[in-house]
């Protein structure tokens, strides 16, 4: 059957040329898992909502468990694992650290993802715009605030430490 | 597809033509249907010319999905509470649709028969969208009352007003999502509006009207009675923010 042929994808992966041979059914974020070994990408919900699986495709946010790896094609792919440079985390990873913005660390890579494109297009986001760039990531243990005050430290903003009752 | 809800032997992807342009011309703005939702909400000149279209679109999912999603494809879905519909029935678009025979072009309401079901032949593809020129001199608004940000509209009010020099109303497009088996427009709702001056009481008369348009019905969302009412709620608040654009108040308050 057509659909069981293999055919060879190629795209840039971290700043690297990458060029597996899949089947054309296959998920952008299980091929580069369980072909390409960057498991920081993760499923968390499979549907699209939880946004565990965010990656940077062209720059831009997406989640990779709703898209077709063959989609990716021609294309610029980076995931959590091409964020820091030479072993050099980037600020918006230290200041996640610094501000205890991950617990189990699960949707850690997805808000990253976001996190990065939000900060590549504003560079002084306000805590709406960061509050809405998120809305697709969920997070079940930390909660957001702490995450929120990482990404106003990584654009040299006051965090926000208490809300008005 | 993925939800093993039907089962396809192939699946074509369309983002090799070159259909996602956004443009003016004579006729008005012509939104290409493979521009995705990211793309629109990031088109400052269309998003300052339509705020109803910036409203849609900065609401829409959320980052990552809009970055994916088009607009073309999210009116062909045709669900009956999405919002580019609404948005499309306030602004009295035409779809341009394309196959290999040649164009033909509908008015957006004619595009929805029935949840997830459109006019469209299995040879047709939406090229592009229209939205006509003589609407452009006017303002609007959308809002949508969702369950959690990013989701569907619980119900969803779109409207889009051209007032004449004298303060009276020239025009008016509402679209209402959520509320029915497509989204529909509020014929009678737009009919009270022209030819008078916006005041609390033609907007709260309108609202009725718009409630009196819907057939919603009972879902995970809502129930229909609480939908109906939303969507009187949410044209009144529509139409006073679109009072307000018009003039040149811009955003204000959502509280009544």
């Amino acid at each position: 059957m057509l659909a069981d042929a293999m055919v060879t994808v190629s795209f840039t992966l971290n700043g690297d040329e990458a060029s597996v041979a899949i089947e054309p059914r296959e998920l952008l974020v299980t091929v580069l898992r369980d072909r390409l070994g960057k498991t920081g990408s993760h499923i968390g919900c499979d549907t699209t909502n939880c946004g565990c699986c965010s990656v940077l495709l062209d720059g831009r946010a997406a989640k990779s468990c709703t898209i077709l790896a063959v989609q990716a094609d021609g294309r610029d792919v980076v995931t959590i694992e091409g964020l820091a440079q030479n072993g050099e985390q980037t600020k918006l990873q230290k200041m996640f650290a610094e501000e205890h913005a991950l617990q189990c660390g699960y949707c850690t890579p997805g808000m990253l993802m976001c996190a990065t494109d939000l900060l590549a297009r504003n560079s002084k986001p306000t805590e709406t715009q960061i509050k809405e760039a998120l809305a697709g990531n969920l997070c079940r243990c930390t909660g957001y605030a702490p995450i929120v005050r990482a990404i106003q430290r990584a654009s040299d903003q006051e965090p926000t430490r208490s809300h008005a009752p | 597809m993925k939800m093993r809800l039907c089962e396809l032997s192939h699946v074509i992807d369309l983002r090799h033509l070159p259909w996602n342009r956004v443009h003016e011309d004579a006729e008005g703005i012509r939104v290409g249907a493979l521009a995705t939702h990211r793309e629109l909400e990031e088109t400052r000149w269309l998003c300052e010319r339509l705020p109803i279209v910036a409203d849609a679109a900065h609401h829409l999912a959320d980052l990552q999905v809009r970055g994916m999603g088009t607009f073309g494809g999210a009116l062909a879905e045709a669900d009956p509470a999405g919002d580019w519909s609404a948005v499309m029935i306030a602004l009295d678009a035409t779809v341009v649709i394309a196959s290999k025979d040649g164009r033909r072009r509908i008015p957006i309401v004619e595009l929805f028969t029935d949840p997830y079901t459109t006019s469209l032949a299995h040879t047709e593809l939406i090229e592009e969208v229209l939205v006509p020129a003589a609407t452009l001199r006017g303002k609007g608004a959308y809002m949508k009352l969702e369950r959690r940000a990013g989701s569907f509209a619980i119900a969803g009010v779109a409207a889009q007003l051209v007032l004449r020099e004298d303060g009276t109303v020239e025009r008016a497009g509402i679209g209402v999502a959520g509320a029915g088996l497509t989204s529909l427009r509020a014929v009678e709702a737009e009919r009270r509006l022209i030819g008078e001056p916006l005041s609390v009481a033609i907007i709260r008369e309108a609202a009725g009207l718009a409630m009196q348009a819907t057939s919603p019905f009972d879902d995970l969302r809502g129930t229909a009675e609480y939908k109906r009412e939303m969507v009187g709620v949410l044209t009144e608040r529509v139409l006073a923010l679109t009072q307000n654009r018009l003039e040149g108040l811009g955003r204000v308050s959502h509280a009544r």
